[in-house]
């Protein structure tokens, strides 16, 4: 069946991809399979309307929005810490990398979604307000506010672009 | 390097090995897609469902359908023009509608009327004479006649139109929409007024019972709807009057005269040729006026 073919080819390539975007938004390895997997299984169902150029930014987009419904709906809701975990949960984070998730992790939702997409995927302002289905200025404000939060968290100063 | 350019590295960290497989996601995936189907196909049924609830609770919410032969039915506030109330019994299921034979039509340009059909029962009860078979006597005939002009002075009514040796006496009437007729023949029958009137409620074919009105002297009048007939869309309606003397007159309007007609090759028949006037001649109220007036002719 060629939908499955197909569709078992893009998962292969880019399953890993969808699971370290979505470890980006939530920290945590288990929820970042669990949100991979099922965005990959909402793509599934919608395979034949996908088109094949726009499949990776249908499945982030559909990672990034199952994470902020998380998120809104209170489940796992999580606490944001100011200590590193002993060890990180399925691999958790390691050094020099913990340092910078554990301060994403203290950044509010939306706002860490906003800095994922335009900084870890590297969108621009627009095709950040699209996947996050909200205005431009929205996507600036929050940013900018997402910046903030992370170089307090991080803490140490550093220098930033322009959002 | 600034905390952007950190970000910018946050996918490429070590991660453990991931534990989806492609079987289970697409296991899952077309689980989803059968649900979606399912789930439209449900919400069709429901939207259809929903629908046929709601135009069945509305056509009962609706009051009855005025059936197309009572045109003067109207409103509850309008009085209606007979004034006597309908038999108190349930009325016939139709079992169609009106729809004139091919071979002979109601003229160009004449609507077909839209009138609902029902079974014709016959009498259970046999007349002693049948209609038809009671020869009047002339001077009866005269004063019916008389009776006809009193009572509809609406109306040109004519002198007695040419028999066929029959006993059936016919009369046209006619006004500025035309001509038509009416019929009276006879009968009799021996015994209670009411319980042969109510063996004929359902002999013309109506579906609605039929109004009736009982006089002081026992008379039982019964006045049936128009019903559409053969040919040329003929529309007849019918009064019966049953006297306590065991005489029992029918009058028969209808809707063609004496120029519609013409001898037909066997004896004591007529023939129809024309298709008579688009309405009955008399309206129901004027047609009522004709059954007490005659309930006491001598």
């Amino acid at each position: 069946m060629r939908r499955d073919e197909e569709f078992s080819e893009f998962f292969t390539s880019r399953f890993d991809w969808a699971r370290r975007t979505a470890y980006a938004l939530c920290g945590d390895w288990s929820q970042a399979e669990e949100l991979a997997q099922n965005a990959f299984v909402k793509a599934y169902a919608k395979w034949p309307s996908i088109r094949r150029e726009t499949a990776e930014a249908y499945v982030r987009t559909i990672v990034t929005r199952l994470f902020l419904d998380s998120r809104r709906r209170g489940r796992d809701r999580e606490r944001p810490f100011a200590d590193l975990p002993e060890h990180g949960v399925g691999g958790g984070f390691s050094d020099p990398d913990a340092r910078l998730n554990a301060a994403l992790l203290q950044v509010p939702p939306k706002q860490r979604a906003a800095l994922v997409l335009r900084f870890v995927h590297d969108l621009s302002i627009e095709q950040t307000a699209a996947e996050l289905g909200c205005s431009v200025g929205n996507v600036k404000s929050q940013t900018a506010r997402g910046l903030a939060t992370l170089r307090e968290a991080y803490g140490e100063p550093v220098n930033s672009e322009c959002v | 390097m600034n905390i952007e350019e950190k970000l910018r590295g946050a996918l490429d960290v070590a991660a453990p090995p991931p534990t989806t497989t492609l079987d289970v996601v697409m296991k899952r995936g077309r689980r989803r897609v059968f649900a979606q189907r399912a789930g439209a196909v449900l919400g069709v049924v429901a939207v259809v469902a929903g629908i046929g609830i709601g135009a069945t609770t509305l056509n009962m919410a609706g009051p009855p359908p005025t059936p197309a032969n009572e045109p003067d039915a109207g409103p509850a506030t309008v009085v209606h023009s007979v004034g006597w109330p309908r038999v108190n019994t349930p009325p016939q299921i139709p079992y169609g509608t009106w729809t004139p034979a091919a071979t002979a039509p109601p003229p160009d340009g004449r609507p077909i009327v839209s009138m609902p059909r029902c079974n014709i029962q016959a009498r259970k009860l046999a007349l002693a004479t049948p209609i038809g078979n009671e020869r009047l006597p002339d001077d009866f005939v005269a004063k019916w006649i008389d009776t006809v002009r009193r009572q509809v002075p609406e109306v040109q009514v004519s002198a007695l139109s040419p028999g066929v040796g029959r006993a059936e006496y016919a009369v046209d009437l006619a006004d500025g929409g035309g001509t038509g007729s009416v019929r009276l023949t006879a009968g009799r029958f021996a015994g209670s007024a009411t319980v042969y009137a109510d063996d004929s409620l359902w002999t013309f074919g109506n579906c609605a019972p039929p109004y009736r009105t009982v006089l002081p002297d026992g008379t039982v009048i019964q006045l049936h709807d128009v019903r559409a007939a053969e040919p040329f869309q003929t529309l007849l309606q019918v009064m019966e009057v049953y006297r306590p003397d065991g005489l029992l007159l029918q009058l028969e309007l209808a809707n063609y005269g004496s120029k519609d007609l013409r001898p037909a090759a066997q004896q004591g028949y007529w023939e129809r040729i024309g298709p008579g006037r688009l309405t009955p001649p008399l309206s129901e109220e004027q047609f009522a006026r004709l059954g007490p007036a005659i309930a006491g002719e001598a």
